[in-house]
């Protein structure tokens, strides 16, 4: 071990690398941690840490993928039919979109993408909260009551009602946030219009 | 005017002087983008959230050509030719919008925005850092006023290309990262970019709705935020009717929605791990939704903000 350690010591100060030494470290996990801080000690030394570096940095990216759950298509039921519409269009490099219905047409297909990434927050916030998706501070009504007493069937009627309005908040929620990221794409050329006309870009 | 002025000192002193100010670093990143050949593998970090991209950049017959593609999960890339962006998605049609920028993580986000950055940002030069395997200078935006995050860019020593950038809220908690792990130039453009740049165009394409009137305005914005863009749209998959603003400093952008207020109302504060907030307000008998990467405390009084023109 100590050898191996001597060995990683080297290899980091600039000497060759063994093929053994390559696998046994992409094997040991303790050696890796050693690769690791022997390199943040160099850096430390040359001063050239990042600002915002991280001790752990390896270990998050491995959890984090660890994490990623399985994704799954969204449905598109409805937006297939409309995009099935839009493609029977005549075809022509650049279409004005004046309908809205062909507007939403291409929104609800690039929402798929948006779903993903939204859905990624989900994962690990039903591990640690009962709200998934976002993190919300409601503005009322959502804790649930803590009693000994066994639930009446008015309760779970309350309960039920609360969940549905919850999944409901959420999903409309989840729409602002994927439009959003939508609009920065469908409106990106309005911006760069307006920075065009900047001097400083004209200089360029 | 006295901007142009500005910079054109600058620029003459900077041939003079060893060092560079940090303004020129962002005026020689704009340069060296557009003009080099180069490849450059990239992650993208976000709180719980790791994606590695290739990203290459060219320059064909004049035009810019530039590719970004993810390189794990679904097959997912987009790629500009000139001005005209087409992203190619899994389970989706192929589509182009006219633009001069792809959105997404990207070397070339402060591309042409030195103008904005200028006026929101103060520029300073924070020390040397290591990234891709290369020296660069860290450039840090710090926001004049509390209504947008901060930035450090890490730019290239030699090309002075941005490697990576981090994006900081206003309690200094990383919010994304963007860092090249290697960068490769070329004297000519990939075979792959000259491939796009004779690749058909998707079937069908977008072309941004004209500017609309709207009835609504604002009675307060925060400072180097203006109206882009306005519109009336339905949402995704609640179809729900809204009329839409997008405002925008250059750098981030703010998306404000009024619809008919609904049976149930949404919280009034609203987190994603991503750093995107979403405040809502309640205007009559309608909701306003300001949505954007910026302090939740600014999304709210742009929500309050909202008024009906008279």
């Amino acid at each position: 071990m100590s050898d191996n350690r001597q060995t990683v010591s080297s290899f980091i100060d600039g000497e060759e690398l063994s093929k053994e030494l390559l696998d046994q470290l992409a094997s040991d996990e303790a050696l890796q941690g050693d690769f690791e801080r022997y390199h943040l000690i160099g850096d430390a030394i040359r001063d050239e840490l990042s600002p915002a570096f991280e001790l752990d940095f390896a270990d998050k990216v491995a959890a984090a993928i660890e994490l990623e759950p399985t994704v799954i298509a969204p449905q598109a039921t409805q937006e297939t039919t409309v995009n099935e519409e839009v493609s029977k269009k005549p075809r022509a490099e650049v279409i004005p979109f004046f309908g809205k219905l062909g507007q939403y047409g291409i929104a609800a297909s690039v929402a798929a993408a948006m779903v993903i990434g939204v859905q990624q927050f989900n994962h690990e916030e039903t591990q640690s909260k009962d709200i998934p998706v976002l993190q919300t501070i409601p503005t009322g009504g959502y804790a649930s009551p803590v009693s000994f007493q066994a639930p009446t069937t008015n309760d779970l009627q309350k309960k039920i009602e609360q969940e549905e309005q919850r999944a409901q908040q959420q999903h409309r929620m989840n729409a602002f946030v994927k439009d959003h990221m939508l609009q920065q794409r469908l409106k990106s050329q309005t911006q760069e219009v307006e920075s065009e006309k900047e001097p400083s870009d004209k200089k360029q | 005017m006295r901007y142009w002025l500005l910079s054109t000192l600058l620029f003459v002193f900077s041939a003079n002087a060893t060092e560079k100010a940090p303004l020129d670093w962002l005026h020689n990143m704009s340069a060296a983008y557009k003009q080099l050949n180069f490849k450059l593998p990239m992650i993208h970090l976000e709180r719980n959230h790791v994606q590695s991209y290739a990203f290459e950049h060219g320059v064909i017959d004049g035009e810019q050509v530039v590719y970004v593609a993810s390189l794990s999960g679904p097959v997912s890339y987009s790629y500009r030719v000139a001005d005209t962006v087409t992203y190619v998605e899994p389970d989706i049609k192929p589509y182009s919008v006219k633009s001069s920028h792809i959105i997404g993580a990207s070397p070339a986000i402060f591309v042409n925005k030195i103008e904005h950055i200028e006026r929101n940002y103060t520029i300073t030069k924070v020390g040397k850092g290591r990234v891709a395997g290369r020296i660069s200078q860290l450039i840090r935006l710090k926001s004049k006023d509390k209504h947008r995050f901060n930035y450090i860019l890490w730019l290239d020593m030699e090309t002075s290309l941005l490697l990576r950038y981090d994006l900081f809220d206003l309690n200094n908690n990383l919010l994304e990262q963007v860092q090249a792990v290697g960068l490769h130039i070329t004297s000519e453009p990939s075979d792959n970019l000259m491939k796009l740049k004779h690749t058909k165009l998707p079937d069908f394409s977008i072309a941004t709705s004209q500017q609309q009137q709207t009835r609504w305005g604002f009675s307060w914005l925060p400072s180097g935020f203006d109206i882009k863009a306005v519109d009336n749209h339905r949402l995704i998959n609640t179809s729900q009717p809204v009329e839409y603003l997008m405002l925008s400093d250059g750098l981030s952008q703010i998306s404000v929605y009024v619809a008919k207020r609904g049976e149930i109302s949404l919280p009034e504060k609203v987190f994603t791990k991503s750093g995107i907030v979403m405040a809502n307000q309640h205007l009559g008998d309608r909701e306003v939704t300001v949505v954007g990467r910026i302090p939740y405390e600014t999304a709210n009084k742009i929500a309050r903000a909202v008024i009906l023109k008279p």
